[in-house]
C-alpha cells in the first residue's frame, strides 16, 4: 500500500496531499465543479525520529562496554590548544605509571609532537590524526582501541582535539571526562564556553603561575565554573612544575 | 565546525530513509535542534544543502525546530527550563546546571539532542501495470 511501510521501526503515515506546486492535471469541469486527480505525484510524509548524534553514542557505549571487559579506565581530556592537555597527562603519567598500566591516545589534525612527548615516559601510545576534524569522536577512538593490547592495561588518557566546543558534544565512551583551561586563555573564557563545562567531572585551571602577568582572577574562574556545573570538581595546577598535579590524582579517584 | 559531521548523518539518514520510501524527490526535511546541543542552526543548514547537490534531496526545504532546554531535579522534583545566571560582572546570562528551586545539581532531560523528525516526499503514483502496489 502506498505511503505505509517501516523504517527504523517507525510506522510511516501518508498524507495524500495535492500540492499546488506541483502541476498536478486538474480534470475537466463535468458540471459538478473541478474535480483534482492526483496522478504523477503524490505526497507522503514519513515521520522518522532518528537522532542525529545516535550513531556516536551507540559507538561511543561499545567503546566503553570494551574497556570495561578488559578492566581500563578511560579518561577523556578536553580543552583548547595550548592549555596544557599534554602536560597535564605527562604530569599524570609520571605519577601513576609505577601503579597503573597506562597508555595514551593523543588527538591532533596533523604531527606526532603529542604523541611523542607522552611516549618519552615508555607508555604505549597511539595517535589519531583526524586530518581537519575539530574533535575526537567514537569511531576513531574506536580504532585507536584496536591498536592498544587493553588486556595489558588500566588506566588510558585520550587526549582530544584543542577545541572548547565540539568535543562536548561527542562523548567517547570514556569514564570521566576533564577540560582544562589555563588562566592564559583570559578571564572569560569560562563564560564564553560554558556548555563543555556541563558535560565534565573535573576542570582544571592550569598555568595558575601566570595569574598575575595576565591580571586573571583564578578564584573568579572557579567561581565561573561552579556557577555552570555545581556537581564538577576543580583543580589548580601549574604543569610546568607538577604543582597542583597531585589534587588532579585525588579528584580523579586515582 | 562539527556541524560538517552532524550534517553528514542528517544527509545520510534522510537519504537512505527516502530511497527506501521510492522518492522521486524530497520536498521538506523536518528536523529537531535541541537549545543544549551545541549545533549552530546555519552552518547545518549550509552543510546539509551541500551534501544534498545532485541527490534526491537537492532543493529540499531545511526545516529546522528548535527544542528549548529542560532540566529535572532529583532533590526537590522541580522540572522547567535550565536556569541563567545573571552575573552583573560580565553583563551576561551564564546557563547552570544549579536547580532554581533548592541549589542542587539538576539533570538535563531534554534539548540536548538533534533529531531528524520527518520528511515530505513526492512519490510517483503506482501504476496497474506496475502492480498494484508500485513496490519491488
Amino acid at each position: 500500500m502506498p505511503g505505509s511501510g517501516e523504517l527504523g521501526g517507525k510506522a510511516i503515515k501518508a498524507l495524500y496531499l495535492l500540492h499546488p506546486a506541483l502541476g498536478i492535471p486538474r480534470g475537466k469541469s463535468k458540471g459538478v465543479g473541478d474535480v483534482v486527480v492526483a496522478e504523477e505525484g503524490e505526497i507522503f510524509d514519513i515521520e522518522l525520529e532518528e537522532s542525529l548524534l545516535e550513531a556516536n553514542r551507540r559507538l561511543a557505549e561499545q567503546n566503553r562496554a570494551l574497556l570495561d571487559r578488559h578492566g581500563v579506565r578511560a579518561i577523556d581530556v578536553m580543552g583548547s590548544v595550548g592549555a596544557g592537555k599534554t602536560s597535564l597527562i605527562s604530569c599524570l603519567v609520571e605519577r601513576l605509571k609505577d601503579r597503573y598500566r597506562v597508555a595514551y591516545v593523543a588527538g591532533d589534525l596533523t604531527t606526532t609532537i603529542d604523541a611523542d612527548a607522552i611516549a618519552r615516559h615508555g607508555v604505549p601510545v597511539v595517535q589519531i590524526n583526524t586530518g581537519k576534524e575539530c574533535h575526537l569522536d567514537a569511531n576513531l577512538v574506536a580504532k585507536a582501541l584496536r591498536r592498544l593490547d587493553l588486556a595489558s592495561l588500566d588506566l588510558l588518557f585520550i587526549e582530544n582535539v584543542g577545541n572548547l566546543i565540539c568535543p562536548a558534544e561527542f562523548p567517547l565512551g570514556a569514564h570521566q571526562r576533564v577540560v582544562v583551561v589555563s588562566v592564559a586563555e583570559g578571564p572569560y573564557v569560562v563564560v564564553k564556553h560554558p556548555y563543555i563545562f556541563m558535560e565534565a567531572d573535573l576542570a582544571v585551571v592550569n598555568k595558575v603561575d601566570l595569574a598575575p602577568a595576565m591580571g586573571v582572577d583564578v578564584g573568579k574562574l572557579e567561581a565561573d565554573i561552579r556557577a555552570v556545573n555545581p556537581a564538577i570538581k576543580v583543580a589548580r595546577t601549574c604543569c610546568r612544575t607538577g604543582e597542583g598535579v597531585e589534587e588532579v590524582v585525588k579528584a580523579l579517584g586515582l | 565546525m562539527h556541524e560538517l559531521t552532524v550534517a553528514k548523518a542528517l544527509f545520510d539518514l534522510a537519504l537512505r530513509a527516502a530511497e527506501q520510501e521510492g522518492a522521486e524527490r524530497v520536498l521538506e526535511v523536518r528536523v529537531a535542534v535541541g537549545e543544549l546541543s551545541l549545533v549552530n542552526h546555519e552552518q547545518l543548514a549550509f552543510w546539509f544543502r551541500e551534501f544534498s547537490r545532485g541527490t534526491l534531496l537537492e532543493g529540499a526545504e531545511l526545516v529546522i525546530e528548535w527544542v528549548p532546554g529542560e532540566v529535572s531535579c532529583p532533590s526537590c522534583g522541580y522540572r522547567g527550563p535550565l536556569s541563567l545566571v545573571d552575573d552583573p560582572a560580565y553583563h551576561l546570562l551564564l546557563p547552570t546546571l544549579r536547580c532554581p528551586r533548592c541549589g542542587s545539581v539538576v539533570r538535563v532531560v531534554r534539548g540536548r539532542d538533534c533529531l531528524l523528525k520527518s520528511l515530505r516526499i513526492l512519490k510517483r503514483a503506482s501504476r496497474p501495470e506496475e502492480g498494484a502496489h508500485g513496490r519491488g
